[in-house]
């Protein structure tokens, strides 16, 4: 065991943990690791003496930046201006195959093998705390574990400088050559006490499994179980909408791919088709389609592009044509991704009518916007504030915002598991399949009626009533009621969620309870508070069962024991209240032979501890801390933005639970922030797809692409055999303008056809269509000037960005 | 606060960060690989071992897998068998380190592995031009979603690659194209291509328009894209065996169907040459599975940490671990009845199969003495007992193995070179 390892896990707690308290589970271990880490006096003095440190005193300009036309190879860069004139002189003495620092990370091997040398620093350099690489805190005498050899290098100068440069080439954040790679936008930031929360950075949110879901059954019809049939997504803060975290990997583009092909023949095409199959019906069924699966209007190449695979399948028949029309596009990342990229306006990028809708319908209903959001997205109503509100207005009204709810709950309190969640059949046989399923069902009734009566965090940790099943009933001994009803809990031991069988249940162990997983439960979940692994080297075996002890006297070792008790004072006191409960929630005088002592307490980041006694006094304390609120609506700030870290969460949690008094009150609340309406990006982004067919503002109303007129089939005729002229109209530094003159030097009519390797992208044309292929661009003309006659001519143009 | 998203960068951005060190990667690793080994077959389960279980008596040749002990099922492969005792992860320890290190030995996007894990490495070697560069099968590693305590397997630093938990459907992408006749699938052939073009052009389209964070996402996705596309039109050798029985993916008492059904999938995929890299992944670290079949009637993980004074618990935890080595067992019974499709002798000639554990005694919490069993095209009938070597040079042995030029895998601090008497 080196010590760095065990350095890098305390490093990563305090991080975590600093905010909230002085955490003091790493120094015992670190301590005692002590004597392991290679930092004895380095043999050869490092301290600036006799020699000037190397790189002090920087020349301003003696060393410039260098150029990265002329690229110099990291390789080079490190030999030059890091090993040559810094490690040769004054790291080479200890950090040595036979040095004092041999056995750290660093060993430095230079010239003789620069590859090695590289690939050890590259690991400083990605190891970062608050922000700085470990390459530069340690000369520098800045890492919060000290440099064994002092500061040898002092921060800004030269030295120090080049160093960091190495450390961005090994970083990635400059490239090769050494030239900076856009880092792109940083995240806004704000203090906690912001007078508004500042928008955050444009996106691209994949459909999670249960929007995908909801949204094929809603758009299409058909019932496909996403979470069934995709690979999991990576959980993030237990949620599994991370917008980070929702990529496409190959396993789920195959999985995607298969889904498509399933669903677009499950599907009936008939409501999607109405008209009779024709050239201008696959158009007309393409726009409206697409307008469905990618949530906002089609531009012209993207329903031609569509139109090519319909042409493709139609062979067949027509409705073949439109199932696999329907299957590219549900593989398609317009489909797969809701986009929050928005358009360019003065100060940033403002999200569109269409974005905000999908915005609302997925925050609230997880699903494809319905037909009244889609009407106000096309009359740019969306863009006003105050319609958002009204919306956010109707959507929490629908049963289906309660939906959102349950599920959110589902994965805030981690009881999704529950089906599965392994139990000693022999200790606990009351825990069937069925029981399972009424205790998911309990929890589920209890959240919708707390969201649609307006309960608050009180109603959440005390409420008295709540609707069970007579199985449930019995289980708990409560007085039992003869179907699935309400049940008045007072003057039982039960109330609240926290006395749910379905946070008991999960939350324990397969044949004991375990105030540990109930504590950590609360604590990480409740009031955010996210704790490390144990370290590693400590015996963690659960002590064992041990019938002349009490569950709760055989975990009395983490609080005596300094390694353990730095988190486990945090997690036992408050999972001790629990201890009334079994391993499948069952009310409990007695603990085997033992009496129960449910007293504890919430040590607290800031004020005194609370003492708490039994299930009900921690409920009614959680129930009226501030941190739970905070840490309440941080959860929701996750799971409704799909954010982590980018935005500033002090500040949001401020606004967004300021007025909070029902539940509910979080999802409108978030819907009013200005991140819902705007962002921020780079200079180098661009506006979303068909940003040109957007309302701008309130009332607009944007025609929909030019849609040729039905078309009599294209008659075989000549084909070319026209000549194209191109004159530049218009230039500038990112685009420009061009006129196509086609000229028919025949004697005879041509339907013509040209093709002209085009400058750029082209983002506007008018006169004629085009296709692209690998760069070259072949352009025909439209129905009324398809056909050109000898001698005669056609215009076009088009205009491009470079 | 940029932590996240910063090691999210670079953990999607390796193939572009990595510039300064991609000649490493080219060369000689591409050239024709010695010794036999053409296949890697990785088979993981969790929660450690308990050493005086588990370590065979004797030395390095005369060695005895003890009756009782956790190898003995694997007694009909004795001396197929390479054993290797005492390896220490030094980049990752407890359960969920102990479980990311396990195949990739940390390191960051610039080392020479650049995050991957060994069998994404492998894959990288000899697996381009395959159907598959790699398939993933797990057996109930789904329930607690993806995170760095259910995933093996690395793309590159934090890039998890996920294994298809569900035998159906995994049978499903592998011999999805096979149906219809000749006409009606070179029709659908064509259909895939043009909707696989259209991606590829949406997601370029997408791509310039977006900051740096997202393009690194649609970078991803449309290296996925590639991957379907490989995957669809390459040609399949063998005809499709029947398709597994439906069953529950997430149930504990399915297990011994699921990992059955996982196995016959691996080895088929090798014998119809889809791939030449699989591993085959039984729960993930902390795995409370419950053996009920092996006896048991507490979960694993409860039962990895029984002290030695619960005698019961640990003989329940060894007896879980016996049904596992006989599960490997069988795994290399199926890979020794089946021909090499491209070579003589059995798929076991020409695989190196490795049995990995993501940690040494699991009372302790500690990756020291981690066990390692490999079978196959290794020099085997041998128990290797080193003292607190980096796994990395049993890493860096394997990726040899495939002609890989490697000194080191993953954090190059922790050691250089292979294992002695490997490779």
């Amino acid at each position: 065991m080196r010590p760095f390892t065990l350095r890098r896990l305390c490093l990563r707690t305090s991080l975590v943990l600093l905010p909230i308290l002085a955490l003091s589970a790493c120094d015992p271990v670190a301590d005692s690791m002590r004597d392991a880490d290679p930092s004895p006096e380095p043999s050869v003095n490092p301290e600036p003496g006799p020699n000037p440190e190397p790189g002090a005193n920087p020349e301003p300009g003696a060393n410039p930046e260098p150029e990265p036309d002329d690229c110099i190879e990291t390789g080079a860069f490190y030999i030059d201006r890091v090993y040559n004139p810094v490690f040769s002189s004054t790291c080479i003495a200890c950090h040595i195959a036979d040095g004092v620092a041999g056995d750290t990370r660093l060993l430095l091997r230079g010239p003789a093998n620069i590859d090695a040398d590289l690939a050890a620093l590259m690991v400083l350099a990605g190891e970062e705390y608050r922000g700085t690489p470990t390459l530069l805190l340690k000369p520098s005498a800045a890492h919060p574990d000290g440099h064994g050899g002092g500061m040898v290098l002092s921060i800004g100068a030269q030295g120090y400088r080049d160093l960091e440069h190495l450390a961005d080439r090994l970083t990635g954040r400059r490239d090769a050559c050494g030239a900076l790679v856009d880092p792109g936008v940083e995240p806004p930031d704000a203090p906690a006490d912001c007078a508004e929360p500042p928008a955050g950075l444009r996106g691209l949110r994949r459909l999670s499994h249960v929007e995908y879901t909801n949204t094929i059954r809603d758009v299409l019809g058909v019932e496909f179980d996403a979470e069934g049939a995709f690979t999991p997504d990576r959980v993030v803060h237990g949620f599994d909408n991370s917008a980070d975290a929702l990529t496409v990997t190959a396993l789920l583009a195959d999985q995607q791919r298969t889904a498509a092909e399933q669903i677009a023949a499950e599907m009936s095409v008939a409501p999607l088709v109405d008209c009779a199959p024709s050239n201008a019906c696959a158009r007309s069924t393409v726009r409206d389609l697409g307008a469905r699966l990618f949530r906002r209007p089609l531009t012209t190449a993207e329903i031609d592009r569509y139109l090519d695979i319909h042409s493709l399948a139609q062979a067949e028949s027509f409705e073949n044509g439109v199932r696999w029309v329907t299957t590219a596009m549900l593989q398609s990342p317009h489909f797969l991704y809701r986009t929050e990229l928005g358009r360019r306006v003065a100060d940033g990028f403002a999200l569109t009518s269409y974005e905000i809708a999908a915005e609302l319908s997925y925050l609230f209903w997880q699903t494809a916007p319905d037909a009244e959001l889609r009407t106000r997205a096309a009359d740019g109503r969306l863009l006003d504030p105050a319609e958002i509100a009204t919306q956010a207005t109707r959507l929490l009204a629908d049963p289906r915002s309660a939906q959102v709810m349950a599920r959110f709950s589902g994965q805030w309190l981690d009881i999704d598991d529950l089906a599965v969640v392994s139990r000693d059949a022999e200790v606990y046989p009351e825990l069937t399949a069925d029981l399972r399923a009424d205790m998911a069902e309990e929890t589920r009734r209890f959240i919708t009626e707390l969201w649609q009566s307006g309960g608050g965090l009180t109603e959440l940790f005390t409420a008295s009533q709540r609707e069970m099943s007579p199985a449930l009933a019995a289980h708990y001994a409560v007085a039992a009621p003869n179907d699935w009803d309400t049940v008045d809990l007072a003057g039982t031991p039960y109330g609240g969620i926290l006395s749910h069988g379905s946070v008991l249940t999960r939350h324990a162990l397969p044949a004991n309870s375990s105030p540990i997983h109930r504590g950590l439960m609360v604590r990480e979940r409740m009031l955010c508070q996210e704790l490390p692994d144990p370290p590693a080297n400590l015996d963690t075996s659960p002590p064992p069962v041990d019938p002349t002890q009490s569950t709760r006297d055989r975990y009395t070792q983490h609080a005596s024991d300094v390694a353990c008790s730095g988190c486990h004072r945090l997690v036992d006191p408050i999972g001790y209240a629990f201890e009334h409960f079994d391993g499948i929630g069952r009310y409990r005088e007695r603990d085997g032979m033992h009496p129960i002592d449910a007293s504890g307490r919430i040590v607290q980041a800031v004020g005194d501890d609370i003492p708490i006694d039994g299930l009900q006094a921690l409920s009614a304390a959680l129930a009226e801390n501030d941190a739970v609120l905070d840490c309440y609506v941080t959860q929701w700030i996750r799971y409704g933005f799909g954010v982590d870290d980018s935005l500033p969460m002090g500040c949001y949690v401020n606004h967004v639970g300021r007025d909070m008094n029902a539940l509910s009150d979080v999802l409108p609340a978030l819907a009013a922030t200005a991140h819902f309406r705007l962002r921020v990006g780079g200079d180098a982004e661009e506006d979303v797809p068909g940003a040109a067919l957007v309302p701008t503002e309130p009332g607009e109303v944007v025609e929909p692409p030019m849609e040729p007129e039905p078309t009599p089939e294209p008659e075989p005729g000549p084909v070319g055999g026209a000549v194209l002229e191109v004159r530049e109209a218009s230039r500038w530094d990112t685009g420009y303008c061009a006129d196509g003159i086609v000229t028919n030097p025949t004697d005879a009519d041509v339907v013509w056809r040209v093709t002209h390797a085009v400058e750029g992208t082209i983002n506007n044309l008018w006169n004629a269509q085009r296709d692209v292929d690998d760069g070259r661009v072949t352009f025909t003309g439209l129905d009324w000037n398809g056909t050109i006659g000898p001698g005669q001519s056609a215009d076009f143009g088009w205009c491009a960005q470079l | 606060m940029s932590f996240t998203r910063r090691g999210f960068m670079h953990g999607l951005g390796a193939s572009l960060l990595a510039a300064p060190f991609t000649r490493l990667l080219s060369g000689q690793a591409q050239a024709q690989m010695p010794g036999r080994a053409r296949r890697l077959v990785i088979f993981t389960s969790p929660n450690g071992c308990i050493h005086n279980r588990w370590r065979p008596s004797g030395g390095e040749r005369d060695f005895v897998l003890r009756p009782g002990s956790v190898l003995e099922p694997l007694s009909d492969w004795r001396d197929r068998l390479l054993i290797v005792d005492g390896l220490n992860f030094l980049t990752g320890n407890n359960h969920e380190g102990g479980q990311a290190a396990m195949l990739t030995n940390g390191g960051g996007a610039g080392t020479r592995t650049r995050g991957m894990s060994l069998d994404q490495f492998v894959a990288g070697q000899i697996g381009a031009q395959d159907r598959f560069s790699s398939l993933e099968f797990g057996v109930l590693t789904d329930i607690w979603g993806a995170n760095r305590q259910t995933r093996i397997s690395y793309r590159g630093p934090g890039e998890l690659v996920h294994p298809d938990s569900d035998p159906r459907r995994a049978f499903g992408r592998m011999f999805a194209d096979l149906a219809g006749g000749a006409d009606a699938q070179a029709r659908l052939r064509q259909l895939r291509r043009s909707i696989l073009d259209a991606q590829r052009t949406e997601l370029a389209d997408l791509r310039r328009r977006v900051g740096r964070t997202e393009q690194i996402k649609l970078e991803a996705h449309l290296d996925a894209v590639r991957s379907v596309e490989q995957s669809l039109f390459s040609d399949v050798v063998c005809g499709a065996p029947d398709a597994p029985d439906a069953l529950n993916k997430d149930v504990n008492d399915n297990v011994p169907a699921l990992l059955s059904a996982q196995i016959d999938l691996a080895v088929t995929a090798l014998a119809c040459g889809m791939t030449h890299v699989t591993s085959i992944q039984l729960s993930h670290t902390v795995s409370p599975v419950v053996y009920t079949w092996a006896g048991n009637q507490d979960g694993h993980h409860s039962l990895s940490h029984a002290g030695d004074g619960q005698v019961d618990k640990v003989q329940a935890f060894v007896d879980a671990e016996r049904w596992i080595a006989g599960q490997f067992s069988h795994l290399l019974d199926r890979l020794a009845a089946t021909d090499d499709p491209e070579g003589d002798g059995s798929l076991l000639d020409s695989t190196v199969v490795m049995w990995a554990k993501e940690m040494g005694d699991p009372r302790a919490h500690v990756c020291e003495a981690v066990p390692f069993v490999l079978a196959g095209a290794v020099d085997g009938g041998r128990y290797l007992r080193v003292n607190g070597d980096s796994h990395s040079k049993l890493l860096v042995s394997v990726a040899r193995m495939f002609g890989a030029d490697i000194d080191t895998f993953g954090d190059p601090n922790t050691a250089q070179g292979g294992l002695a008497g490997v490779l």
